[in-house]
């Protein structure tokens, strides 16, 4: 679950008209889609020169060359390379093995969105609005709106503005350029981060229940607490590197927006780098990288003013995370095939949640030093960019942490033992009509329809009874029937 | 004495380079904009450096160069017999090897397979004249 916000403001400059929503978001556990009809508008090629099974999101090397080229490359003829608009659309039908336990239900003050019980649940889940092209060929910007359906709330998405330039140095081809983007992550143009990576969808429906540990990386910053900026280079086709810093958004911000911090109030800049070497021979390709990020809050408190206390100490996160990904772009986009995954190593320092001489509402860890690690890996095969099966496989552990992780929640999202550790696996498969070069009304009709399966082995610290109230982890098991549509 | 030999030997060294046929012709675009259209699309499966393949044969020294004809780079049939013996819609020959040249690039880069059925490279091609000319001026200046 993570919190979000979204600033309202109307611009209009030159030929592109600018809006953007203001809304509060309290929490969204999707990841909506990016594939973006008004790039294949702009660009003249069809979504599977960009994307993995022509709707993506996972990009192809030509989609990664785009997006480092700050979405600018034209082509494209007619009026749809004069919109920068598209328009994507989310349906989903969810069913739990096991009923939740009716405390998530909203009468209950629960975390399941109001309309919805407690299984078998469906309809629109949720709407963007995406801006996206390029200004001219230096400027360039990806903003991305959504509406949550279920919660009923409007809220700041994906956010990447982009300044770039080809360049050469050192004898070499570069591309160089700035990216203003809300995420740690959202720069990077590989699959294999938690902004980008698998899974693509999830679902608003039913989101009470999910493993209640995660890196920082993974949720607790969100698109719509933190803005930053990055400064980064692809040398020689070969080396990249990304440098920026981020923030938290401002107290007044978020209390003008009833947002709230997430992990908190940074207390200054947060340092992030990012380095991928990539090489390509014959149809495959490899990367391999590293990033380290680092982040230091004041607790939140509901009796600041500002909504963060640091008096009793700071909370410190610093995450190293491994990073990977191979493609087979193999005999003329019939056979395609990628592995990406990571493996994230976080420190916690979490003195200011864990001083017993601060007032009870900041105690919510039970010692300072903790850890989290977590290892993800997907595998997915596409034909002829249409048919498409995934599977991954994730793996949470930790440091145990009875007060961080032993919530007492009776609605199926405590953990009995105080643990974080979990595991699951999806399965998935997909159907992608359209997005190819002879498609029907290229490039305005697109859609994805697929079935998603979640098995989880462990939850929250074991596999049967996790949370004390007779609950097992196989009974989370989620099967979700999706449909996108975009254009 | 040994001066004079080691110029002499790199003087036959550069006459003795395979010569590419290159028609004398103004440039049709920008260079320095086709150079970038190269780093935005083009390098990703081909080289604009000597001797390199790529997912495609380098594109150094291509303008001028027979079609199919890069030593150590595995063309399709079509493209192979398409550099013997060329195409009367496209370069106005009548069955005699031909080279790359202004004509036949910009049908070329507007959709390879669209000209040369059975050709291996599947890009869709660059979408606008302006594209496609920069880019061929730019492959103008890639030589020695």
């Amino acid at each position: 679950m993570r919190p979000s916000n979204v600033v309202f403001a109307c611009v209009r400059s030159g030929t592109i008209a600018l809006v953007a929503f203001a809304a509060i978001l309290t929490s969204s556990a999707v990841k909506p889609a990016h594939a973006v009809p008004a790039f294949a508008g702009q660009t003249g090629y069809p979504c599977q020169q960009c994307h993995i099974g022509a709707l993506g999101p996972q990009l192809t090397p030509f989609g990664r060359r785009f997006k480092l080229n700050g979405y600018t490359l034209r082509g494209g003829e007619g009026l749809a390379s004069k919109i920068p608009l598209a328009l994507w659309a989310q349906f989903g039908f969810e069913h739990y093995n096991k009923s939740q336990p009716a405390a998530g239900l909203a009468s209950n003050g629960g975390g399941i969105p109001h309309e919805y019980g407690t299984n078998n649940d469906g309809g629109l889940d949720a709407v963007s609005m995406f801006l996206a092209g390029g200004l001219n060929e230096h400027v360039g910007a990806f903003i991305q709106v959504t509406w949550d359906n279920t919660a009923k709330q409007l809220f700041e998405d994906n956010t990447d503005i982009r300044v770039t330039d080809a360049v050469n140095y050192f004898g070499k081809d570069a591309e160089i350029g700035l990216s203003f983007n809300n995420a740690p992550g959202l720069s990077d143009p590989w699959n294999s981060n938690y902004v980008w990576g698998y899974p693509f969808i999830g679902t608003f429906l039913n989101g009470a229940i999910s493993p209640n540990a995660s890196p920082i990386l993974g949720g607790g910053i969100t698109q719509g607490n933190s803005y930053g900026v990055t400064g980064y280079t692809l040398w020689n086709d070969h080396v990249y590197v990304d440098l920026g810093v981020y923030e938290s958004q401002a107290p007044g911000m978020l209390k003008l927006l009833g947002e709230g911090y997430g992990p908190g109030s940074a207390t200054g800049a947060e340092p992030y780098v990012s380095a991928t070497y990539q090489w390509e021979w014959g149809n495959n390709n490899i990367h391999l990288g590293g990033t380290w990020f680092h982040a230091r809050y004041n607790p939140v408190s509901p009796a600041s003013s500002n909504g963060s206390d640091g008096s009793f100490g700071h909370n410190t996160y610093d995450d190293l995370v491994v990073d990977n990904g191979y493609q087979w772009m193999g005999d003329d986009d019939v056979n395609i095939f990628t592995i990406d995954g990571w493996y994230d190593y976080e420190k916690q320092d979490l003195k200011g949640s864990s001083n017993f001489l601060a007032p009870a509402y900041l105690l919510s860890s039970s010692q300072p030093h903790n850890n989290l690690q977590e290892f993800h890996e997907t595998a997915t095969y596409y034909y002829k960019q249409t048919y498409g099966a995934t599977v991954a496989f994730d793996t949470i552990w930790g440091k145990e942490n009875q007060l961080l992780y032993n919530t007492g929640a009776t609605d199926g999202s405590g953990s009995a033992s105080g643990s974080p550790n979990s595991t699951y696996f999806i399965v998935e498969g997909d159907w992608v009509p359209f997005g190819k070069e002879d498609s029907l009304f290229r490039p305005f009709l697109n859609m994805k329809l697929g079935l998603q399966y979640y098995i989880y082995t462990r939850f929250n610290g074991a596999a049967t009874n996790y949370d004390g109230y007779g609950r097992n982890a196989s009974d989370n098991n989620t099967l979700f029937l999706f449909l996108w549509t975009v254009f | 004495m040994h001066k004079i030999l080691a110029i002499a030997s790199l003087s036959f060294a550069v006459t003795a380079a395979p010569r590419i046929a290159r028609a004398a012709q103004p440039l049709v675009g920008d260079p320095e904009a086709g150079h970038k259209t190269f780093q935005q699309i083009c390098s990703l499966c081909h080289s604009n450096q000597k001797d390199t393949i790529k997912i495609g044969p380098p594109l150094y020294g291509a303008f001028g160069r027979q079609p199919g004809s890069y030593p150590g780079f595995h063309y399709s049939a079509a493209l192979v017999n398409y550099g013997k013996t060329g195409n009367t819609s496209t370069d106005n020959t009548s069955g005699q090897p031909i080279t790359w040249q202004v004509a036949n690039l910009q049908v070329w880069e507007a959709g390879a397979r669209n000209m040369i059925h059975g050709t291996k490279m599947s890009f869709p091609g660059l979408k606008t004249d302006k594209l496609r000319n920069d880019m061929i001026a730019y492959l103008q200046t890639l030589h020695d």
